[in-house]
Parts: structure tokens; sequence; C-alpha cells
């Protein structure tokens, strides 16, 4: 089936062998060419040196003008992924369901990845795992080669649960500064900058001093990717972030989380997404991972090589778009129907 | 960013609509109980007309003498000053076991590893009523204003560390670790976090233990006779001034009243986000 899918549209649809090496990142010229450009190996990205960016409007911007545009902004091919997820199980209680079974995939820097799945089969207990938030039962989840253990600084998570996540004795303004409570690092007024603009991408200035019990549930959601935004974690991690928001304001929400990956210092912020809306991967990330019924492991991992910069009009009515989607909805049919039984690259022929 | 904003908060100028930026309402609105008060009124006159028509005794004043002995009692400001001993006993003692329970209790509701060394000796005394410890209360502590500042806080101590005890154990999960995945270490989870999470159940746990603690400060005064409204209770009773006692009772209950209003009020302001404050176990 994958094979079939592969040579239908060979241009478009790049299988990566789930378990294997990492994904290597498609350069943006590649948007018709059929070559996955696999990363060199070579020196580690350099901190502190900025990739000049423009601002929120520099994403209209075409590749010609802004060479260092999206996925080339990595400055240095990065060798080793930043993420690697091994073979991570989770059970959460001895006698208990296997929720994760082999969870394996690895992200460079600056990646953009979208996971979908199937409802209840572990993303949400996937991505609590990856943060140092939860134990996996095996299994492990590198950071730099850094086995993660308890929650590392540059990472941060929108929960699903936005309602609970928030803190309703705050403002929003409080609420969104307080992951920043602790920076000595930055100054009173940098902190307040950071946090003004962090609610204003989200669209709810004049807001501030509102309680989130004040909000209706798309706003409150949207004070959570704030909070998060603010923080200005090297790797983003988000759980179903736009699921109570309208469909305009989630395409806007969607651009913002574009440009605030691109305009991150180095190459980006790297970016984990769960959705249950398959166009919004598609559109989104550069790479999706199609999660199998529970127990979850990747059913699927794919390369989305649409043209840059995206646009939520124009690519999403492009054929390669189209292809996708009927291509994850094949494979989300079918690990559904396999029920279960993992295997990325079992034919059902 | 227009496209982010909703159309009501974003002018097509892009300006925003400034809304008016507003706290929960949490005005004390006094409302004033016309039927309540209308009931307490007509029952006190029917208690008037019964003790003037048909209970004819010493021992049961009428409660317009009674009033009146308040009001001559007041002026000549005993029952002020009782009132203000009994007052002071009584914050004092209910502010240390504040202060003592939340610490307790947060510690306890952050680990169930402690909260299990000390669960036996907590569930050995909680139930033991506390003015079963007043005479040995007194052969410590003499029959001063400390026994009833200590015996008031013992009291008073329980039920706000059983709240709070329970709303930092019950904290929301997605909370903590929402904290924790943005690098709060545990203390400050702990301040940040898990004490706000409970502030809803220990407002309620002070507002039992407030009730408790006055119980407390009058037992102790009419028992060691150590001044207050307690004492001064007593007192108008042993010198048969049946009408002045029955004004300190009454001066009693007001105070009562007062002090519920109060926390009442207090509640509502710190805990301002939950319309509904959940009521604690009472003891
Ligand atoms: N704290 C928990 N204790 C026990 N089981 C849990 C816990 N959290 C999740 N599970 C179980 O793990 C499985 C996966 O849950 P999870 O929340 O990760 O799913 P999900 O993929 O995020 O689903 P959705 O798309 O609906 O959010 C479910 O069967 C659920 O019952
Ligand atoms: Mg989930």
């Amino acid at each position: 089936m994958l094979g079939a899918a592969t040579e239908r549209s060979p241009d478009r649809i790049g299988k990566v062998g789930a378990r294997t090496s990492p994904a290597g990142r498609p350069t943006p010229v590649s948007a018709t060419d059929s070559s996955l450009v696999k990363s060199t190996p070579g020196d580690r990205p350099m901190p502190g040196k900025a990739v000049p960016t423009e601002g929120l409007t520099s994403m209209t911007t075409d590749l010609q003008q802004h060479p260092t545009g999206r996925s080339s902004a990595v400055q240095t091919p990065s060798g080793s992924p930043i993420l690697r997820v091994d073979e991570l199980r989770k059970r959460y209680s001895d006698d208990g369901p296997l929720v994760c079974d082999g969870l394996s995939f690895s992200v460079d820097q600056g990646d953009f990845v979208a996971i979908v799945g199937p409802s209840g089969c572990g993303k949400s207990t996937m991505l609590r795992m990856i943060c140092g938030l939860l134990e996996p039962s095996a299994g492990e989840v590198r950071l730099r080669d850094q086995k993660i253990v308890s929650p590392p600084p540059e990472m941060a998570l929108v929960f699903q649960d936005y309602t609970r996540s928030l803190y309703p004795w705050l403002s929003v303004e409080r609420n969104v500064r307080f992951p920043l409570a602790k920076r000595r690092d930055l100054s009173k007024e940098e902190k307040a900058a950071r946090v003004a603009e962090a609610i204003e991408t989200v669209g709810l200035t004049g807001f501030e001093s509102y309680h989130p019990g004040q909000l209706s549930g798309g706003m409150q959601q949207r004070v959570a990717i704030a909070r998060a935004l603010a923080f200005r974690p090297r790797i983003l991690l988000l759980d179903e972030p736009f699921a109570s928001v309208d469909a305009l304001t989630k395409e806007g929400l969607e651009d913002t989380l574009l440009d605030v990956q691109k305009q991150f210092a180095d190459s980006g912020m790297t970016m984990l997404l769960v959705t249950h809306d398959i166009d919004e991967a598609i559109y989104l990330a550069d790479r999706i991972l199609v999660l199998s019924k529970p127990p979850c492991a990747v059913a699927e991992e794919l390369v989305v090589d649409l043209p840059g910069p995206r646009s939520q009009v124009e690519t999403r009515s492009l054929p390669e778009f189209l292809r996708i989607r009927a291509h994850i909805h094949d494979v989300m049919g079918l690990s559904a129907q396999r029920g279960g039984t993992r295997g990325a690259a079992r034919s059902t022929a | 960013m227009t496209l982010v904003s909703e159309k009501n908060e974003v002018r097509p100028d892009g300006a925003a609509a400034a809304p008016t930026p507003r706290r929960p309402a949490r005005k004390f609105r006094f409302r004033v109980n016309l039927r309540g008060l209308a009931f307490a009124v007509g029952l006190v006159l029917a208690l008037e007309a019964l003790t003037t028509w048909y209970v004819r005794s010493a021992y049961v004043p009428r409660p317009s003498e009674v009033f009146a002995a308040l009001y001559a009692e007041l002026l000549r400001g005993d029952l002020i000053r009782d009132a203000g001993q009994t007052l002071q006993t009584f914050s004092l003692g209910l502010l240390f076991a504040t202060v003592a329970a939340i610490a307790a209790g947060v510690v306890l509701g952050s680990s169930p590893r402690i909260f299990s060394a000390f669960k036996l000796i907590i569930e050995f005394l909680r139930p033991l009523p506390s003015v079963a410890l007043i005479p040995f209360a007194i052969l410590i502590l003499g029959v001063g204003g400390t026994t009833g500042v200590a015996m008031t806080a013992y009291a008073a101590f329980w039920p706000i560390l059983f709240n709070t005890y329970y709303g930092v154990r019950d904290a929301d999960p997605v909370a903590v670790d929402t904290a924790r995945n943005f690098g709060l270490s545990r203390p400050a989870v702990l301040r940040r976090v898990l004490l706000p999470s409970a502030a809803t159940n220990i407002a309620a746990g002070i507002r039992i233990s407030a009730a408790i603690a006055l119980i407390l400060a009058i037992t102790v005064e009419i028992i060691t006779s150590s001044g207050g409204l307690g004492y001064y209770i007593v007192r108008m009773q042993t010198a048969t001034r049946t009408e002045d006692m029955y004004a300190g009772v009454v001066a009693v209950g007001i105070l009562g009243y007062v002090i519920n209003l109060a926390v009442a009020a207090l509640e509502r302001k710190v805990v301002f986000w939950k319309t509904d404050v959940r009521d604690g176990g009472a003891r």
C-alpha cells in the first residue's frame, strides 16, 4: 500500500523508514525534486548567532528574496537530531493496558513535526513522556544525546487540557508571565515586553487583566499558547492547541506558529504538534507522524514537500496537498483495521 | 494580526477596542433579608408577650429588659472591655492556628510519605474534643490569657489543617505539571500552584475554625474565670443579675455574627475566582 502511494506520487510523498535513520529535511528548492536531501553531518549549530529574520509580515517573503527562508535557516545541517525518541513504551499501571508500544522517531532542530493518530491512541501520553513529565515504562527520550529524566528548561508543552492548565487566580497577563517569574536573566521590562508581545500575537491585547474564568474556551486556549510563546522554548510541544477556536482564528494562529518558528534564533523553534486535523498537520508540518491505533507506534512517517512559504488558501488547494491528505486517510483507515498491530512497512497487499 | 483577533476585539484600524478590564464582581453587597428580619422581630415580640403575661420568673427576664441591660452595660464600658478581651483571645488563637495549619497542611498534602508518618497521631488527636484538654492546659499554662489563646489555637488548627491538606493533595495535576514543565522547583510549585489551588479549601477551613475558636475562647473564660465575655456571663450569673447575664449572652451572639460576616467577606475577597465556595468538613 505504501509502495503504491509512493508510486502514485513519487515526488510528493516521501516515505521515510519509521525506525531507521532520522528523517532528512527537504530543501526548499526540492519542491519539485523527488530526492530527499539528507542533511550532511557537520558542525553543531552555532548558538547565539541569530538568523536575520523579518517581522511577522516576512511570511509573505518569497524564497528567492529570502534565501535563508524556512528550511534553509538551519545554519549547519545538524548531524545528530535534537530529539530522539527511542522505543518508548508506556503502561500506566503494571496490569494496565499498553498505551504506547515502541514509539521511535527523531526530530531535527527547526523541524516542524505534526503527529496525527486516532483519539485515545496515546498522543498526549507520548508528549508528556517527551517533555519529562511522565516516566516511560521502557525506552527513552534523548535531548541532544542527554536522556530526559525531568522537564528540560528548553522545552514547553501546551496542554490539551488548557482549562486546567491555566491558573484561575491569575490574570491573563500574570498567567502568561508565570513561566518567566524566576528568570533572573531577564529584566522586568524585558519580561513585560515578552508578555505583551505574546498576548498580542494571539490577539488578546486588551484582555490582560481578565481572569481565565471570564474568557471563552478559545480565548483561554490562546492564553495557554501565549504563555508558551512568552517562555520561548527551543522545542515547543503542542497538544491540540487549536481545538476550541473558530476556523478563521485557527488559520491565523497556524500562521502565527509558522512565523514564530521562523523568527526563533539559530535554526528556528522545533515544533511537535499533535492534532486531529489532518489538513492542519499537512499545512504546518515538514513531517507527519501517523500513529497507529492503541497501543500506539509510528505507523508511517511522511515528509511533506509542499512549497513554501505556505498560504492558507493556495497551499490547501494544491494537488499535492490533497494527495497527501488522501494518503493519510488511507494510512489511518488501515492502521485502524490493523487493530493495533504495528509495523510501518507492513503491506496489505 | 487581525486574523487572529475576533471582530469585536479589534477595530478595522487595528486598534484594540479596549474592553473594560475588570475583576470578577467581589463587591460585598449588603442585602437586608427582610423576611428573616421580620421573623426575628416577631419572635422577640412573642417572647416579650410570653414573658410579660405567662412566664413570670426572675430567671427569665423580658427581652426588653435584656436589651435595656445590654444598652446600660455597653454605656458603662464593662461589656465592651470584656468583648475586646474575648476578641483578642479569639483573633490570636485563630491567627496562630491559621499560620501553623496552612504550613503543616501544605507539607502533609504535598508528600504522601510525610502524611503517612503523621497519619496515626493526627487521627488520634482529631476526634479528641478540645475542651477535654482545657484542664491539662490550665496545669501547664495557668489560668492566664495564654491558656485561652493556646486552646483556641489548638481547636481551630484541625479544620484548617485538613482543608489545606485536602486542597493541596487534590490540586489539579495538570496545573502542577504545567508549572513543572516550565521548570519550577518543588518549593516554587508549592507556593505558586499548590497553595493558591488550596485557597478555596483553606478559606472554608478558616470559616469553620472561626466558629470553633469562639466556642473555645468563651469556654476557657468560663472555666478559668480569666475575664472576657465568658467570665462576664459567669460573674452576672453568680451575682444573680439575670438581665445582665442575658445581655452577655446576646453580646456573644452579636460577636459571633459579626465574626462570621467578616470571615465570609474575607473569603470572597481572597478566593475571588471561585463563586461557589465549598464547605469543608466541620468537626
Ligand atoms: N493518567 C492516566 N492513567 C491511566 N491511564 C491513562 C492516563 N492518561 C491516559 N491514559 C490512557 O492512555 C490512553 C491514551 O491516552 P492519551 O490521552 O494519551 O490519548 P490521546 O491520543 O491524547 O487521545 P486524544 O486524541 O483523545 O487526546 C487512553 O486509553 C487512556 O485511558
Ligand atoms: Mg490527547
